[in-house]
């Protein structure tokens, strides 16, 4: 392990059990996190990166299951660890996470202050004056007045409500921040707040974050890396330069970006033409060959690796094997 | 051009009541005009609350507008009753695509029904029908269509669930259509093939559309003209080309800066974004409504309220600044980051 390493993932399979069968959300994820280096995951509805997000904290639903794989966070193995054992030394502490549509889900009879309090008071056992303290400074943090610790969350917009929710998250100084997509709610203007707000996090709190989107150009405009999901698996990983740049190594990820309606230039959008995988019954070989237009005979019958481009860069592909 | 809907001066207030006693009025749309023609499409963007889905629903009177008029094809049809609106097609003739695929088709009635339903209210022969639901599902490329005529809602994606929706406000021929958020569900991979299909069922059909948007990304590529909204009020409208590459109105330049593009070295870079929120309709800004926002309003901004003038050829903007930003002498960024 690296010293700045802070999380690694290898190997991980994560399925749901349905009453059609397994379904394999993440099928065989492996990346890494660096220290205070933001990872975007970007994926259609269906890729898998909610659930990977939910397994990173073990917050996955009854009928997941974690079936191999193994998850490191600052060196040590957590999947040896039960889930209570998890929560109490790596949740919120280490490693926390924004749900997707949390910004909804606060207590509308609680102050939100309170709300952002209450992990200080019952996970670390503060007095209330020093966990209200605290709570302040992390409502001043992201953005906000510290006398809003006195509002209820019918007072806020939902911009405010969203800085509220990442403030619980941060209360607990966590090293690494999972978002999931934090922004998707909001407005174009309040989300570019939000993003820089997430983006002076990372500087000045020395944060990792995975920020988990559907959103390419989004992610482009947060992360370090980016990890494009499809079909419950990573096919692309690499430096943002090397996943979007002018010749993108991925026919998924090409599509995909070919796909975006952009402000500038003469490209129209194109669409993907078929629908993603069935993830019970996946397609044999390449998950995406159904959807490929570059699809040749080995695609159809053996799965490709990832493939090492220059140095961190990796492709699932066998155009680039 | 052929004007197909064309709304002048629409207002539609709302009365909120507040405690007890008082109640107080809520300016969904604030004196708004805009006209439609055959073969174009007119985006409305703005943000939540800018009331551009008020203005699509009371351009089809689905709302009743409190003051203004709305014409179709010339005739003023503002205050015409239901009744007549239905007897003399107008309903017919305008339809709306709502945004959410997933909860606006039933769940338990196949395609071919759900397309079917508003041919049998009005009263198409039945061998038509059948016709007419096949047609429609090649136009909206649900093909084979014998085949998705057969399926049941859950059975599609959400893409093709819209596309479903757009067949079920086609297949009664409108003249003009609202899509209001159409693709704002849709993952990216189908999000493209929407837009083609609304870009061509316009020329095919030669209807007029009104395209209900918060991503002017997407406008660019069906709309030929765009409106900006701010607070019910149009604040810029123009050819949507010279909007988008020469945005007048600050909101609308702020705006364009807030919208991400995928870029390979866009590394962590801070963007330049709008302050704060927009202010509450209920108790709207004097003057002009965006100067609480707008990094280089002046006092005149505060008291005194722009009106809508042509500074280019079909190109609108509501700023007392105007001129000055035309012609280079204040620009955004050079005031408070």
């Amino acid at each position: 392990m690296s010293s700045t390493e802070i999380l690694r993932v290898e190997k991980l399979k994560v399925y749901y059990s349905t009453p059609k069968g397994h379904v394999r959300a993440v099928d065989d994820v492996s990346f890494s996190l660096q220290r205070g280096e933001s990872l975007a995951v970007v994926g259609e509805s269906g890729s898998g990166k909610t659930t990977l997000g939910l397994t990173l904290m073990r917050a996955l639903p009854r009928n997941a299951n974690i079936v191999s794989g193994k998850i490191f966070l600052n060196g040590e193995d957590t999947l040896s660890l039960s889930v209570g054992e998890f929560r109490k030394k790596y949740s919120w502490k280490v490693i926390s996470m924004v749900l997707q549509g949390a910004m909804n889900s606060l207590n509308p009879v609680l102050k939100v202050g309170d709300q952002v309090a209450e992990p200080l008071i019952y996970k670390m056992g503060l007095s209330r004056e020093d966990a209200k303290k605290i709570a302040e400074e992390f409502i001043e943090l992201v953005g906000m007045p510290r006398d809003f610790y006195n509002r209820y969350p019918h007072e806020l917009s939902g911009g405010m409500r969203q800085r509220i929710v990442i403030a619980m998250a941060l209360v607990m100084k966590p090293q690494i921040l999972i978002l999931d997509e934090p922004t998707s709610a909001l407005d174009v203007t309040i989300q570019a707040q939000i993003i820089n707000l997430v983006k002076d996090l990372i500087d000045n709190l020395k944060l990792s974050v995975i920020f988990v989107t559907h959103d390419v150009a989004l992610a482009s405009d947060v992360s370090d890396r980016i990890a494009v999901m499809y079909g419950g698996q990573i096919i692309e990983l690499g430096r943002l330069d090397q996943v979007l740049g002018d010749n993108p190594a991925h026919p998924y990820t090409e599509k995909l970006l070919a796909s975006l309606p952009r402000l500038r230039g003469d490209n129209v959008p194109e669409f993907i033409p078929g629908r993603p995988p069935d993830l019970v019954f996946p397609p044999p070989g390449c998950r995406f060959h159904p959807r490929c237009p570059y699809v040749f005979d080995k695609c159809r019958v053996e799965d490709p690796p990832l493939f090492r481009q220059d140095s961190d860069h990796l492709v699932k592909c066998w155009l680039r094997g | 051009m052929e004007e197909i809907i064309r709304l002048e001066g629409v207002k539609k207030y709302y009365l909120v009541r507040r405690g007890l006693l008082g109640s107080q009025t809520l300016k969904a749309l604030d004196g708004v005009s805009l006209t439609i023609g055959k073969k174009e499409t007119i985006a409305v963007v703005g943000e939540s609350g800018c009331g551009k889905s008020t203005l699509g629903r009371v351009s089809i009177r689905l709302l009743e507008p409190t003051d203004g008029c709305i014409y179709f094809k010339g005739e003023e049809i503002t205050r015409i009753s239901e009744r007549e609106l239905r007897q003399r097609s107008f309903r017919r003739k305008m339809q709306i695509v709502f945004q959410d695929p997933y909860s606006s088709i039933n769940p338990f009635m196949k395609i071919g029904d759900v397309l079917a339903e508003p041919l049998e209210i009005h009263g198409f022969p039945r061998h038509e029908i059948k016709a007419r639901v096949m047609q429609v599902l090649e136009d909206v490329k649900l093909s084979p269509p014998e085949e998705f005529a057969e399926r049941y809602p859950h059975e599609l994606s959400g893409g093709q669930r819209q596309r479903v929706n757009l067949a079920k406000a086609l297949i009664l021929d409108p003249e003009y259509m609202v899509a209001d958020e159409p693709v704002s569900m849709i993952d990216a991979s189908s999000r493209a093939e929407i837009l083609l299909l609304l870009r061509s069922i316009r020329d095919s059909r030669e209807m007029g559309i009104l395209y209900i948007t918060h991503d002017i990304a997407t406008a660019r590529y069906v709309s030929e003209r765009i409106a900006v909204m701010y607070l019910g009020e149009i604040v810029e409208a123009g050819v949507t080309t010279s909007v988008l590459r020469r945005p007048i109105h600050p909101y609308t330049t702020l705006l364009l800066n807030s919208v991400p593009e995928p870029d390979p070295f866009g590394r962590r870079k801070r963007r330049y974004v709008i302050k704060g929120e927009p202010p509450s309709p209920l108790n709207p800004p004097t003057g002009c409504k965006f100067h609480t926002r707008c990094p280089i309003a002046v006092e005149k901004c505060k008291t005194a309220k722009p009106i809508l003038l042509e500074y280019e050829t079909d190109h609108f903007a509501a700023c007392h600044r105007a001129e000055e930003i035309i012609n280079g002498s204040v620009t955004l960024t050079s005031s408070t980051p």
